[in-house]
């Protein structure tokens, strides 16, 4: 049945029965009940109501629920308030570092090793030569087509070169897809380590320094970049090409750098060797102070990594040992 | 040594002084057992296991009303009992000699030094309450157990059933204005000190 005074009054009745109102409330409420009937008789009802709960007597134990050395129960352990967060927070932990690890935290430093390792093989063997009858008919179909490209990327590149990495990168962006998301980081490895590996004096005789190298090497991932989405064959996801995880790609590599390597020793006459050599002292040190500080960084989240997983174990470990000792 | 004390040493594995604890709260803890659950055995069950429950949770008693902790304790475990039996309803027992015949008044509610009639009058009184309990939503007869039989202020209430101030002043009106009609007629038989008490309040 509905009240018949609000709910708001009915709490306000019920308060002042128990004498929690302040004095002002306790004055309103006084004063209203001198006016208001419904509010007079509805304080009369909760009155009755209330006393008769009040009568009755608190029920007397029928026995004694004392507790003997028979039926002392485990304790818990005083630590377990502490710690019964410690699986949280190990499952937290844990969640941590394997979204770090898939979601590519760390992977910039991770791939840039055997993106360095490749790029500088593709540079010593790019001078050296081999011959295109060694490579698979498709892998030098694949490298023609990339051939008639190279030209103007290799120009590309090269005007390129100038800016920084990313802006490399940059460059052939209308023909990127969501593949190559992992290719700007192997590019700009690539790009900064090449000038380190010394580079013989071309085979052809015509003084293709480091620093034209590469941006062989550069324009060679370019060009893959550039094919991967128009190419049926050889369809290698830009990420694996960039890594040397395919033989055919391998080939793909060094028959289009062999290739290149020609159509560069040739453009490279127009290139100021002096200006390129230049670009390369000037490098050098950058190049190596940014290396070692790449190498600090990653042992340094690899021992956060670690660590962040020992303390995980740790608390995991504690909240088991806990939990079955309380068991007990 | 005081409840502090008392506490103090249960906490530090002290048996003797948890069960020191246990003969000054069982009585109301029973009481709690018993009006949420309407019945004697049930109740018994859950204070017993409330005690070893108190005694095995002590450490996560962080100051305040310890009645208050416990009779949380007690209700959790009432609820439990109360949800078990929606599972597996069964016809609740009145309380039986070996004849089989109904108690007129169980040992729980024997007062030594009541008058026979009067305690006849009262162990009606007390079933007719215990009724009109048993027809309450349970959040409103605990909240209404706590304050109006075992005597709890609102905040002990509160820490009690772990609710804000505000939900327990509106659930105990509103249980109160729900008992009303239940309760209306044995205002009668109410023994005349209580009757006489109308006149002392607001």
């Amino acid at each position: 049945m509905k009240p018949p005074v609000s709910n708001r009054d009915l709490v306000l009745l019920s308060q002042y029965l128990d004498q929690q109102l302040n004095p002002a409330q306790r004055a309103r409420l006084e004063a209203r009940l001198s006016q208001e009937a419904d509010l007079r008789e509805t304080l009369e009802t909760l009155r009755k109501t209330r006393m008769v709960l009040r009568s009755m007597p608190r029920a007397r134990a029928p026995r004694n629920f004392t507790l003997t050395e028979q039926r002392i129960p485990a304790r818990v352990s005083p630590l377990v308030p502490y710690l019964s967060w410690a699986s949280a927070v190990a499952t937290l932990l844990l969640a941590l570092i394997l979204m770090g690890d898939w979601l590519g935290f760390w992977l910039p430093a991770r791939q840039a090793a055997p993106a360095v390792s490749y790029s500088q093989e593709i540079a010593v063997e790019t001078p050296a030569g081999q011959p295109q009858a060694l490579m698979e008919p498709s892998v030098r179909a694949t490298s023609t087509e990339l051939a008639t490209l190279t030209d103007e990327n290799t120009a590309r590149s090269l005007e390129v070169q100038q800016d920084a990495p990313t802006e490399v990168v940059s460059a052939p962006a209308p023909a990127e897809s969501a593949q190559m998301k992992e290719a700007p980081q192997a590019e700009a490895e690539a790009f900064k380590s090449a000038p380190a590996v010394t580079m013989p004096e071309s085979t052809v005789g015509l003084g293709v320094s480091p620093v034209i190298s590469g941006t062989e090497t550069m324009t060679t991932t370019t060009i893959l970049e550039m094919e991967a989405p128009v190419e049926p064959t050889p369809a290698t996801p830009l990420a694996q090409a960039v890594l040397p995880t395919s033989a055919a790609t391998e080939g793909a590599y060094e028959a289009e750098s062999q290739v290149k390597a020609e159509d560069q020793a040739l453009s490279a006459v127009s290139t100021p060797p002096a200006l390129a050599g230049e670009e390369t002292l000037a490098e050098a040190p950058v190049q190596e102070t940014s290396d070692l500080q790449g190498s600090i960084g990653r042992w340094v989240l690899w021992i956060i990594e670690a660590l962040l997983l020992l303390v995980a174990l740790a608390a995991a470990l504690a909240a088991l040992i806990l939990r079955q000792k309380s068991a007990q | 040594m005081d409840e502090t004390e008392l506490i103090h040493a249960a906490r530090q594995g002290d048996i003797d002084a948890f069960n020191r604890l246990v003969l000054l709260y069982q009585d109301m803890v029973f009481t709690q057992a018993l009006r949420m659950l309407g019945e004697a055995a049930p109740a018994e069950d859950v204070a017993q296991e409330a005690f070893l429950s108190a005694y095995r949770n002590l450490v996560y008693y962080r100051g305040g009303s310890f009645r208050a902790w416990l009779l949380r304790i007690a209700s959790n475990l009432c609820y439990d009992e109360l949800r078990r039996r929606k599972r597996r309803p069964t016809v609740p027992l009145e309380p039986q000699d070996e004849a089989g015949e109904e108690i007129e008044n169980p040992h729980w509610s024997i007062d030594p030094g009541e008058l026979p009639e009067d305690r006849l009058e009262r162990a009606e009184l007390e079933r007719a309450i215990q009724r009109c309990l048993d027809n309450l939503p349970e959040d409103f007869r605990q909240v209404v157990v706590l304050i109006d039989l075992q005597g709890l202020d609102y905040s002990e209430a509160a820490q009690a059933m772990r609710k804000p101030l505000g939900t327990i002043k509106s659930r105990l009106a509103r249980a109160r204005f729900r008992l009303r009609e239940c309760l209306e007629g044995l205002w009668e038989l109410l023994p005349d000190e209580f009757r006489l008490e109308r006149e002392r309040m607001p």
